[in-house]
């Protein structure tokens, strides 16, 4: 596997997607639930290898200066040992990938690598992440919580539903249109009155989506309410609502 | 009036107009028929919007049928088009110019083009990775959707699709268009109607794909945006064969030949045996990779499919193209060239009164727009298009697993297996998102 890793960025491609197949194998073959043990140390090796460093001494003429740590790897071959870790990552892998939530450069893979790890480690992970990236990582982060459910993930869209970012507001009420909780249709119609027109056409659109959850999940008594809601200043939204209230009985 | 145009959202919006002219008018059809609230009437050109204007959606999609089919062009106005490559739209835009003296708009971002009220329907013709994407912004948007196969990437963006088509009562037709071929009919009620017996087997084949070359890494053309083509796909760096028409061969933006023809084949095999609204239930499959790439997909391959009724599909990427239906008293081969049959005398088999009669269309966009107006399921309905690729991702699945899998048709899960459920879906780059 070592041999297979440091030939991910071989300088000769086909060298290098073979390596890139090789290992994406062992990856497909680890996963069956007969193979966990082997799945469990594939991904330690790959996590390894992930976090692995190297210490450049500093050259003669600058005897004081510290040595320099550095990834052993380059940024090509750690994206791809991330996106091996989205097949085969379990909890253990979840520390190392959400220390990358804070690099520039291997946030996005990572993010994505702890969406397809379906831990509660992992959603605090990706929670936390949220109060120290910008608002485009945000807005990544964002979707992913708005995929795993749970309250806790609901609670931090919540806190985001008045973001100063508009992106990152409209992003974090359009998730928790994916929550079958009555309570986020007044987080949303708030916003619906105070966003600009393009705003308020997302809003009613994910107006239309709680409705729908909740409707699903029994509650058709709030979701009623809010298809009833549903602006006409949306007109394929309202028309939609206007022909589920007709069967909403 | 003069000249001045009354766009036919605000005509409509007055029910009484709307109702007057249909009651006066002699071409207007009974009033059951008149349009929804914003939708084309049946007799009112549906104005379309071209999402996707690259070699099939401009030669084929718009210059071959929406501006020159007979059965077409009298019905539809194309109003806009839209490429993330601006030499696709230019010259889209030309081809209109020319063939109609009419501009259009022409957009990058199909999120503009679905902003325009006039626009009532789409034909999303982009690469799989943007199918769902593109789709489901048009449903929110009020639009009637003619997207291309393979539907779907993943089963869980066909879900998606499917939920938002029946929100806003979408008339939405996958362009898999041998549903519309009368051949591939008369194959498929032949067989539904037991005319060579009860079915035990059939077979699909869809071709396979060669390596590739290998192109180094580029700047991207000044032509096109290469980030909004990539989208919710991984970044990659741009080489010219990931792109255009290639990018069928990537698994990161498609399923290989096996959605690429599966979406054909193997939909021809789910609607003869009547499994449109469910699937296999076990699935296992063998492929070849190509060693030294770059294609990623699988080069060959054969999977075998088991459903609840016993009955077997099996897909190879070997044989002369086509599907071939088993019976315990003969066999049918259908393709885009011919049908045959183990005794000929089938072929001439008439169907009685008794015999199902499978949904009839003799033209995939004609239907669509027929649709449009009455308000009806087009031939392959949103749904009939997710459970026909959703065959061929199960495939691409157990290939890759290499183990036998057990689906869940209903629940649309595999069964007692998170490692496998995990390739359901794909996380999008931000800020994409189902």
């Amino acid at each position: 596997m070592q041999n297979l890793i440091e030939k991910l960025n071989d300088p000769d491609s086909i060298a290098a997607f073979r390596a890139r197949q090789s290992i994406l194998f062992e990856c497909y073959k680890a996963m069956a639930g007969d193979r966990s043990a082997r799945k469990a140390e594939l991904a330690r090796t790959l996590a390894d290898a992930l976090q692995a460093t190297i210490t450049i001494e500093p050259p003669p003429d600058k005897k004081n200066a510290k040595p320099e740590v550095r990834p052993k790897y380059d940024r090509s071959t750690r994206i791809q040992l991330i996106e091996y870790l989205a097949l085969v990552g379990g909890e253990a892998e979840v520390q190392p990938l959400a220390k990358l939530l804070h690099d520039l450069e291997l946030r996005e893979p990572a993010r994505r690598a702890l969406d397809a790890i379906g831990s509660p480690a992992a959603t605090a992970a990706l929670i936390a992440a949220l109060d120290r990236c910008g608002p485009e990582f945000r807005i990544g982060v964002i979707n992913t919580l708005a995929r795993r459910g749970g309250q806790e993930a609901a609670a931090a869209l919540r806190n985001l539903a008045d973001d100063p970012d508009p992106q990152v507001r409209l992003a974090a009420i359009e998730a928790l249109a994916c929550f079958p909780v009555a309570g986020h249709q007044e987080i949303l119609m708030k916003a619906y009155r105070t966003e600009t027109p393009a705003g308020r056409d997302r809003i009613a659109r994910a107006c239309l989506r709680l409705a729908e959850r909740l409707r699903d999940a029994g509650d058709k008594a709030n979701a009623r309410r809010i298809y009833q809601t549903i602006p006409h200043e949306s007109p394929a939204q309202r028309q939609a609502a206007e022909a589920v209230l007709k069967t909403l009985h | 009036m003069g000249n001045q145009r009354i766009g036919r959202r605000d005509f409509l919006k007055s029910s009484a107009g709307g109702l007057a002219a249909a009651a006066t008018a002699p071409y207007y059809v009974p009033a059951t028929s008149l349009a929804q609230a914003g939708r084309p009437g049946p007799n009112e050109r549906v104005r379309i919007g071209c999402i996707g204007v690259g070699d099939l959606g401009r030669r084929h999609h718009l210059a071959g049928v929406l501006l020159n089919d007979e059965k077409i062009r009298d019905r539809v106005e194309v109003v806009a088009v839209c490429d993330v490559d601006r030499n696709h739209r230019d010259e889209a835009a030309q081809i209109v110019l020319d063939r109609t003296g009419r501009r259009v708009g022409v957009y990058k971002d199909f999120r503009e083009l679905l902003e325009r009220k006039d626009v009532d329907a789409v034909m999303i013709v982009v690469p799989d990775h943007w199918h769902a994407l593109c789709s489901i912004a048009a449903m929110e948007a009020g639009k009637d959707v003619y997207c291309e196969k393979p539907l779907t990437l993943t089963i869980e963006e066909g879900k998606a699709m499917v939920k938002a088509a029946r929100r806003y009562g979408t008339v939405f037709q996958t362009g898999s268009q041998q549903r519309s071929d009368a051949r591939f009919r008369q194959a498929c009620e032949l067989v539904r109607n037991g005319k060579i017996g009860k079915i035990h087997r059939v077979t699909t084949h869809i071709g396979g794909i060669g390596p590739g070359r290998w192109q180094p890494a580029q700047t991207p053309p000044p032509e096109l945006d290469w980030d909004f083509w990539l989208g919710p796909a991984p970044y990659a760096d741009y080489r010219p064969n990931r792109c255009h028409y290639e990018f069928r061969w990537y698994q990161d933006y498609s399923g290989g030949k096996m959605t690429d023809w599966g979406a054909h084949h193997n939909d021809i095999a789910q609607w003869a045996l009547g499994m449109d609204e469910t699937g296999p239930v076990r699935i296992r499959g063998e492929g070849r990779f190509h060693e030294d790439g770059p294609h990623d997909v699988p080069g060959e391959f054969e999977v075998h499919y088991t459903y609840e009724n016993g009955v077997e599909l099996v897909c190879y990427s070997g044989g002369e193209n086509g599907v071939k239906f088993y019976g315990e008293n003969g066999w049918i081969f259908v393709n885009r060239s011919r049908i045959e049959a183990s005794d000929p005398d089938i072929l001439k088999i008439e169907l009685g009164p008794g015999d199902t009669r499978l949904y009839r269309s003799d033209h995939h966009h004609a239907n669509w727009l027929d649709c449009i107006a009455s308000r009806q399921r087009p031939i392959c309905d949103v749904a009939v298009g997710h459970r026909s690729v959703t065959v061929c991702h199960l495939g691409n699945i157990a290939i890759r697993l290499g183990r036998e899998l057990r689906w869940d048709p209903n629940k649309e899960e595999f069964i007692d297996d998170p490692e496998a459920n995990r390739l359901l879906s794909r996380p999008m780059r931000a800020p994409w998102h189902l």
